[in-house]
Protein backbone atom coordinates (compact mmCIF):
# COMPACT_ATOMS: atom_id res chain seq x y z
CA UNK A 1 0.00 0.00 0.00
CA UNK A 2 1.18 3.94 -0.90
CA UNK A 3 0.61 6.22 2.15
CA UNK A 4 -1.19 9.26 1.21
CA UNK A 5 1.83 11.45 0.40
CA UNK A 6 2.12 14.86 2.22
CA UNK A 7 1.61 17.93 -0.47
CA UNK A 8 4.63 20.05 -0.58
CA UNK A 9 2.94 23.40 0.58
CA UNK A 10 1.67 21.03 3.47
CA UNK A 11 1.56 23.97 6.14
CA UNK A 12 -0.19 26.62 4.18
CA UNK A 13 -2.52 23.60 3.36
CA UNK A 14 -3.39 23.15 7.60
CA UNK A 15 -3.25 26.91 7.73
CA UNK A 16 -6.26 27.63 5.40
CA UNK A 17 -7.88 24.20 6.64
CA UNK A 18 -8.05 25.80 9.96
CA UNK A 19 -9.02 29.28 9.43
CA UNK A 20 -12.39 27.83 8.28
CA UNK A 21 -12.61 26.86 11.75
CA UNK A 22 -15.06 23.58 11.13
CA UNK A 23 -13.06 20.60 11.55
CA UNK A 24 -14.95 19.22 14.58
CA UNK A 25 -18.21 21.31 13.99
CA UNK A 26 -21.57 19.40 14.02
CA UNK A 27 -23.52 18.41 11.01
CA UNK A 28 -24.90 21.30 8.67
CA UNK A 29 -27.42 21.13 6.18
CA UNK A 30 -25.90 23.39 3.61
CA UNK A 31 -23.29 20.79 3.07
CA UNK A 32 -25.86 17.50 4.13
CA UNK A 33 -28.24 18.47 1.19
CA UNK A 34 -25.67 18.30 -1.31
CA UNK A 35 -24.03 14.79 -0.12
CA UNK A 36 -27.96 13.75 -0.50
CA UNK A 37 -28.21 14.95 -3.96
CA UNK A 38 -24.84 13.31 -4.77
CA UNK A 39 -25.77 10.11 -3.26
CA UNK A 40 -29.33 10.27 -5.77
CA UNK A 41 -27.48 11.27 -8.94
CA UNK A 42 -24.76 8.46 -8.61
CA UNK A 43 -26.69 5.60 -6.68
CA UNK A 44 -23.45 4.80 -4.30
CA UNK A 45 -23.50 3.59 -0.75
CA UNK A 46 -21.29 6.28 0.74
CA UNK A 47 -20.68 9.81 -0.05
CA UNK A 48 -18.15 12.05 1.96
CA UNK A 49 -17.56 15.76 2.43
CA UNK A 50 -13.79 15.17 3.95
CA UNK A 51 -11.65 16.99 5.07
CA UNK A 52 -7.81 16.07 5.18
CA UNK A 53 -6.20 17.06 8.90
CA UNK A 54 -2.43 16.39 9.77
CA UNK A 55 -3.19 13.24 11.21
CA UNK A 56 -6.40 12.05 9.63
CA UNK A 57 -9.60 12.99 7.85
CA UNK A 58 -12.64 14.10 9.52
CA UNK A 59 -16.42 13.94 7.70
CA UNK A 60 -17.96 17.08 7.93
CA UNK A 61 -21.20 15.58 6.35
CA UNK A 62 -21.20 11.48 5.25
CA UNK A 63 -24.18 9.46 4.31
CA UNK A 64 -23.86 5.46 4.30
CA UNK A 65 -20.40 5.49 7.01
CA UNK A 66 -20.43 5.84 11.05
CA UNK A 67 -16.72 7.01 11.65
CA UNK A 68 -16.65 10.15 11.81
CA UNK A 69 -12.80 10.16 10.67
CA UNK A 70 -10.35 7.91 9.55
CA UNK A 71 -6.13 7.41 9.86
CA UNK A 72 -4.93 10.07 7.21
CA UNK A 73 -2.27 7.42 6.00
CA UNK A 74 -4.55 4.61 4.82
CA UNK A 75 -7.23 7.29 3.17
CA UNK A 76 -7.66 7.65 -0.28
CA UNK A 77 -8.65 11.36 -0.02
CA UNK A 78 -5.36 11.91 0.93
CA UNK A 79 -4.00 10.79 -2.34
CA UNK A 80 -7.10 12.88 -4.02
CA UNK A 81 -5.72 16.36 -2.51
CA UNK A 82 -2.53 16.38 -4.23
CA UNK A 83 -3.69 17.10 -7.86
CA UNK A 84 -6.36 19.67 -8.70
CA UNK A 85 -8.15 16.74 -10.92
CA UNK A 86 -10.95 14.66 -9.89
CA UNK A 87 -9.02 11.22 -8.88
CA UNK A 88 -10.82 8.02 -9.65
CA UNK A 89 -10.20 4.65 -8.93
CA UNK A 90 -12.57 2.58 -10.69
CA UNK A 91 -11.42 -0.72 -9.08
CA UNK A 92 -9.01 -0.61 -5.58
CA UNK A 93 -8.38 -3.84 -6.41
CA UNK A 94 -6.84 -3.33 -9.58
CA UNK A 95 -4.38 -0.12 -8.87
CA UNK A 96 -1.28 -1.15 -6.54
CA UNK A 97 -1.48 2.22 -4.42
CA UNK A 98 -4.78 1.19 -2.88
CA UNK A 99 -5.34 -2.91 -3.45
CA UNK A 100 -3.41 -3.93 0.30
CA UNK A 101 -5.28 -0.54 1.75
CA UNK A 102 -7.28 -1.65 5.11
CA UNK A 103 -10.27 0.02 3.85
CA UNK A 104 -9.89 -2.14 0.58
CA UNK A 105 -9.39 -5.66 2.16
CA UNK A 106 -11.65 -4.92 5.29
CA UNK A 107 -15.06 -2.60 5.96
CA UNK A 108 -16.17 -0.28 3.99
CA UNK A 109 -14.31 -2.43 1.62
CA UNK A 110 -13.64 -0.13 -1.27
CA UNK A 111 -13.53 -0.58 -4.64
CA UNK A 112 -14.64 2.22 -6.51
CA UNK A 113 -13.64 5.63 -5.43
CA UNK A 114 -13.87 9.12 -7.04
CA UNK A 115 -12.86 12.45 -5.40
CA UNK A 116 -13.24 15.95 -5.92
CA UNK A 117 -10.64 18.19 -4.11
CA UNK A 118 -11.58 21.12 -2.63
CA UNK A 119 -9.42 23.80 -3.24
CA UNK A 120 -10.21 26.77 -1.21
CA UNK A 121 -7.12 29.14 -2.35
CA UNK A 122 -4.88 28.14 -5.30
CA UNK A 123 -3.25 25.30 -5.24
CA UNK A 124 -4.64 24.68 -1.39
CA UNK A 125 -6.69 21.64 -1.54
CA UNK A 126 -8.64 20.89 2.13
CA UNK A 127 -10.08 17.94 1.60
CA UNK A 128 -12.38 16.18 -1.09
CA UNK A 129 -16.34 15.59 -2.09
CA UNK A 130 -15.91 11.68 -2.51
CA UNK A 131 -18.17 8.94 -3.78
CA UNK A 132 -17.17 5.34 -2.79
CA UNK A 133 -18.98 2.08 -3.44
CA UNK A 134 -17.89 -1.52 -2.20
CA UNK A 135 -18.90 -2.51 -6.30
CA UNK A 136 -16.48 -0.97 -8.79
CA UNK A 137 -17.75 1.03 -11.73
CA UNK A 138 -16.84 3.61 -14.20
CA UNK A 139 -17.14 6.95 -14.21
CA UNK A 140 -17.57 9.16 -17.37
CA UNK A 141 -16.94 12.63 -18.32
CA UNK A 142 -20.70 13.28 -17.64
CA UNK A 143 -20.63 11.93 -14.45
CA UNK A 144 -17.48 14.20 -13.56
CA UNK A 145 -18.96 16.99 -14.79
CA UNK A 146 -21.66 16.55 -12.31
CA UNK A 147 -19.28 15.80 -9.61
CA UNK A 148 -16.93 18.98 -10.05
CA UNK A 149 -20.16 21.21 -10.07
CA UNK A 150 -21.40 19.68 -6.67
CA UNK A 151 -17.93 20.10 -5.11
CA UNK A 152 -17.55 23.44 -6.69
CA UNK A 153 -20.61 24.23 -4.67
CA UNK A 154 -19.10 22.90 -1.50
CA UNK A 155 -15.96 24.84 -1.93
CA UNK A 156 -18.50 28.16 -2.29
CA UNK A 157 -20.31 27.66 1.00
CA UNK A 158 -16.39 26.59 2.39
CA UNK A 159 -15.82 30.39 1.50
CA UNK A 160 -19.31 31.70 2.67
CA UNK A 161 -20.90 32.30 -0.49
CA UNK A 162 -24.48 30.91 0.39
CA UNK A 163 -26.24 29.52 -2.35
CA UNK A 164 -30.87 29.76 -1.44
CA UNK A 165 -31.42 26.43 0.29
CA UNK A 166 -34.01 25.21 -2.17
CA UNK B 1 -25.99 26.69 -43.06
CA UNK B 2 -29.30 28.36 -41.45
CA UNK B 3 -29.29 31.16 -40.15
CA UNK B 4 -29.18 30.67 -36.19
CA UNK B 5 -26.52 28.16 -36.12
CA UNK B 6 -23.42 30.57 -36.31
CA UNK B 7 -24.76 31.38 -32.65
CA UNK B 8 -24.41 29.41 -29.32
CA UNK B 9 -27.43 27.85 -28.93
CA UNK B 10 -29.59 29.44 -25.91
CA UNK B 11 -31.26 27.10 -23.64
CA UNK B 12 -33.86 28.96 -21.11
CA UNK B 13 -34.35 26.26 -17.87
CA UNK B 14 -36.84 27.04 -15.51
CA UNK B 15 -36.61 25.53 -12.62
CA UNK B 16 -37.05 25.89 -8.86
CA UNK B 17 -34.65 23.76 -7.07
CA UNK B 18 -31.33 25.96 -6.74
CA UNK B 19 -29.13 22.73 -6.66
CA UNK B 20 -30.75 20.81 -9.43
CA UNK B 21 -30.68 24.02 -11.85
CA UNK B 22 -27.35 25.11 -11.40
CA UNK B 23 -26.09 21.63 -11.80
CA UNK B 24 -27.74 20.69 -14.90
CA UNK B 25 -26.71 24.37 -16.39
CA UNK B 26 -23.50 24.15 -15.39
CA UNK B 27 -22.86 20.67 -17.06
CA UNK B 28 -24.66 21.54 -20.00
CA UNK B 29 -22.35 24.69 -20.33
CA UNK B 30 -19.45 22.69 -20.06
CA UNK B 31 -19.88 19.87 -22.02
CA UNK B 32 -22.31 21.25 -24.53
CA UNK B 33 -20.64 24.83 -25.41
CA UNK B 34 -24.26 26.15 -25.38
CA UNK B 35 -25.80 29.50 -23.03
CA UNK B 36 -28.13 28.73 -20.50
CA UNK B 37 -30.43 31.19 -19.30
CA UNK B 38 -31.69 30.06 -15.54
CA UNK B 39 -34.65 31.14 -13.52
CA UNK B 40 -36.30 29.82 -11.03
CA UNK B 41 -39.67 32.01 -11.81
CA UNK B 42 -42.28 31.32 -13.94
CA UNK B 43 -42.71 35.21 -14.21
CA UNK B 44 -38.96 35.74 -14.99
CA UNK B 45 -39.28 32.95 -17.51
CA UNK B 46 -42.06 34.31 -19.47
CA UNK B 47 -40.47 37.79 -19.73
CA UNK B 48 -37.31 35.98 -21.11
CA UNK B 49 -39.76 34.02 -23.99
CA UNK B 50 -41.15 37.52 -24.77
CA UNK B 51 -37.72 39.16 -25.03
CA UNK B 52 -35.20 37.05 -25.82
CA UNK B 53 -34.47 34.47 -28.87
CA UNK B 54 -33.88 30.77 -27.44
CA UNK B 55 -33.55 27.84 -29.29
CA UNK B 56 -35.24 25.45 -26.33
CA UNK B 57 -36.80 25.31 -23.55
CA UNK B 58 -36.81 23.37 -20.16
CA UNK B 59 -39.27 24.12 -17.88
CA UNK B 60 -40.53 22.76 -14.27
CA UNK B 61 -44.43 22.71 -14.53
CA UNK B 62 -44.20 23.67 -10.27
CA UNK B 63 -46.38 22.70 -7.49
CA UNK B 64 -49.53 24.63 -9.06
CA UNK B 65 -48.79 23.88 -12.68
CA UNK B 66 -48.20 27.52 -12.94
CA UNK B 67 -45.70 26.43 -15.66
CA UNK B 68 -48.54 25.53 -17.56
CA UNK B 69 -49.37 29.21 -18.27
CA UNK B 70 -45.97 29.79 -19.75
CA UNK B 71 -46.09 27.12 -22.39
CA UNK B 72 -49.76 28.01 -23.32
CA UNK B 73 -48.22 32.10 -24.20
CA UNK B 74 -45.41 30.56 -25.97
CA UNK B 75 -47.84 27.94 -28.28
CA UNK B 76 -49.77 30.57 -28.72
CA UNK B 77 -47.52 32.88 -30.22
CA UNK B 78 -47.00 35.44 -27.96
CA UNK B 79 -43.45 35.78 -26.96
CA UNK B 80 -40.74 36.08 -29.70
CA UNK B 81 -39.97 32.77 -30.37
CA UNK B 82 -41.78 29.95 -32.77
CA UNK B 83 -44.51 28.82 -31.39
CA UNK B 84 -43.04 24.97 -31.44
CA UNK B 85 -40.29 25.90 -29.69
CA UNK B 86 -38.88 22.78 -28.25
CA UNK B 87 -39.64 22.17 -25.01
CA UNK B 88 -38.90 19.47 -22.32
CA UNK B 89 -41.53 19.38 -18.72
CA UNK B 90 -40.86 18.70 -15.35
CA UNK B 91 -42.92 17.88 -12.73
CA UNK B 92 -43.66 16.10 -9.10
CA UNK B 93 -46.45 14.66 -10.50
CA UNK B 94 -49.25 14.92 -12.84
CA UNK B 95 -52.68 13.75 -12.77
CA UNK B 96 -53.81 12.01 -15.31
CA UNK B 97 -56.46 14.86 -16.75
CA UNK B 98 -53.41 17.18 -16.70
CA UNK B 99 -51.89 15.05 -18.90
CA UNK B 100 -53.95 15.04 -21.24
CA UNK B 101 -54.31 19.03 -21.14
CA UNK B 102 -50.46 18.98 -21.41
CA UNK B 103 -50.17 16.81 -24.62
CA UNK B 104 -52.25 19.44 -26.32
CA UNK B 105 -49.34 22.03 -25.37
CA UNK B 106 -47.15 19.54 -27.56
CA UNK B 107 -43.94 18.73 -25.59
CA UNK B 108 -41.43 16.93 -26.57
CA UNK B 109 -40.99 15.07 -23.22
CA UNK B 110 -42.43 14.80 -19.93
CA UNK B 111 -40.08 14.13 -17.09
CA UNK B 112 -41.94 13.08 -13.50
CA UNK B 113 -39.68 13.16 -10.56
CA UNK B 114 -37.58 11.87 -9.24
CA UNK B 115 -35.07 11.68 -11.92
CA UNK B 116 -31.01 12.71 -11.98
CA UNK B 117 -29.41 15.37 -13.40
CA UNK B 118 -27.44 12.80 -16.06
CA UNK B 119 -31.14 11.87 -17.67
CA UNK B 120 -32.12 15.92 -17.69
CA UNK B 121 -28.86 16.84 -19.73
CA UNK B 122 -29.51 13.83 -21.95
CA UNK B 123 -32.85 15.39 -22.82
CA UNK B 124 -31.36 19.08 -22.83
CA UNK B 125 -29.14 17.83 -25.47
CA UNK B 126 -31.49 16.18 -27.42
CA UNK B 127 -33.70 19.48 -27.37
CA UNK B 128 -30.39 21.06 -28.86
CA UNK B 129 -30.07 18.69 -31.42
CA UNK B 130 -33.66 19.08 -32.64
CA UNK B 131 -33.21 22.59 -32.53
CA UNK B 132 -30.77 22.16 -34.74
CA UNK B 133 -32.29 20.48 -37.30
CA UNK B 134 -33.32 22.64 -40.16
CA UNK B 135 -36.80 20.64 -41.22
CA UNK B 136 -37.88 20.70 -37.67
CA UNK B 137 -37.39 23.73 -36.28
CA UNK B 138 -36.79 26.53 -38.75
CA UNK B 139 -39.79 24.77 -40.59
CA UNK B 140 -41.96 25.70 -37.17
CA UNK B 141 -40.76 29.36 -37.05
Amino acid sequence: MQCAPIPANESERLAALRALLILDTPPEQRFDRIIEFAREEFEVPIVLLSLVDSERQWFKSSFGLEARETPRDISFCGHAILLPAILVVPDALLDPRFADNPLVTGPPHIRFYAGAPLEVEPGLRIGTLCLISPEPRSFDETDGAILGVLRDIVVGELRGQHEDSA
Amino acid sequence: MNAVSIYRRQVLLVEPHTLFRRTLASIARQLCDIDVHETSSHEVGRVILETQRIHCLMLNLGEDLAGMAVLQALRAGQTVNPRELPTALLAETVRPDVVERLKALRPQRLMLMPFKVRTAFEVTRGLVAQADSPTQYLGAI
